[in-house]
C-alpha cells in the first residue's frame, strides 16, 4: 500500500511518501509537482529527507541492530 | 525508499516545469506523456469552485455567483471572463469575484468603493489561494489513483492575527 500524507500551511507544502519501492516516490513527487505547475501552483524544493527506516530491503533495520 | 519533501508553493500562471518533465520522461515516459496531454482548464475551474464552496462554509464568509458595484448593479462577468463565484464578508459586501482566464490563470475583480477594500480583499485572496492549492493537490492525487481523505480549517495566527487555511490530507493507493 502506498500513501502520501500532505500538509499545506502558510505557503508550505509537505509531502510525506510511504510504502514506495526503490525510487518510485521521486517519480510520484515529480508527477504531483508537474501537474501542480500546469494548474498554476509553482513549487520550489526546500528540503528533502529520505526515510531510510522505511526501506523495503531492511538496510536501516540492519544498521540499527548493528549499532544496538 | 520513502521520503519527505518540503516545498514552497505559490499561485501564478499555469506553466510546465521543463526540468521536472525531462526527469520524468527519462524515468516514466508514459506518465510524463499523460501529464503533458492532461486537459487542465476544467480542473482549474472545478478546484476554484470547490475552494469557494469551502470558504463559504466558514464563519463570516458567504458566496455569490456575481459581484455588485456601489449602485447595486450585478455583474456575472468581468472583461469577458465569467465570474466562477464571489466571496463576501460584512466588510466586503459587494463581493470579491473569482475568474479563470483562457490560459487558466486565476483573476479577481471587485468594486473598490470602500476605503479599506484592499485589506479585506487581500485577506480573502490569500484564503482563496490556500484553499485552491489544497483542492489542486487533492484533485491531482485522485487523478493519480489515490483515495483521498482531507481535513481543513481556517486558522488565525495569534501573533500577527493573519488567517490561513490549514490542510492535512492522506492519499492511499492499494
Amino acid at each position: 500500500m502506498k500513501t502520501i500524507k500532505v500538509t499545506i500551511n502558510q505557503g508550505k507544502l509537505v509531502l510525506d511518501f510511504d510504502g514506495f519501492e526503490g525510487d518510485t516516490c521521486s517519480d510520484e513527487e515529480r508527477a504531483v509537482r508537474l501537474m501542480l505547475s500546469k494548474m498554476g501552483v509553482t513549487t520550489d524544493a526546500e528540503d528533502e529527507r529520505k526515510k531510510a527506516e522505511q526501506e523495503p530491503n531492511g538496510t536501516a533495520e540492519r544498521e540499527n541492530l548493528r549499532n544496538a | 525508499m520513502s521520503k519527505i519533501v518540503m516545498l514552497t508553493a505559490q499561485l501564478g500562471a499555469p506553466q510546465i516545469m521543463n526540468d521536472l518533465l525531462c526527469q520524468l520522461k527519462n524515468k516514466n515516459p508514459l506518465l510524463a506523456e499523460f501529464i503533458e496531454q492532461l486537459e487542465i482548464l476544467p480542473l482549474i475551474k472545478e478546484c476554484a469552485e470547490n475552494a469557494i464552496a469551502f470558504l463559504a462554509r466558514q464563519n463570516g464568509i458567504s458566496s455569490d455567483t456575481a459581484i455588485y458595484d456601489f449602485y447595486g448593479n450585478r455583474s456575472c462577468e468581468y472583461h469577458g471572463m465569467k465570474i466562477i463565484g464571489a466571496l463576501k464578508t460584512e466588510g466586503f459586501d459587494k463581493g470579491l469575484g473569482i475568474m479563470v482566464d483562457k490560459d487558466g490563470s486565476i483573476r479577481y475583480a471587485a468594486d473598490t468603493y470602500r476605503r479599506d477594500w484592499q485589506l479585506e480583499s487581500n485577506r480573502l485572496t490569500k484564503l482563496f489561494q490556500d484553499a485552491f492549492m489544497a483542492e489542486s493537490v487533492k484533485a491531482i492525487l485522485q487523478i493519480m489513483g489515490y483515495e483521498v481523505q482531507i481535513r481543513q480549517e481556517v486558522q488565525r495566527d495569534a501573533a500577527t492575527g493573519q488567517e490561513s487555511v490549514f490542510t492535512a490530507m492522506e492519499g492511499i493507493k492499494l
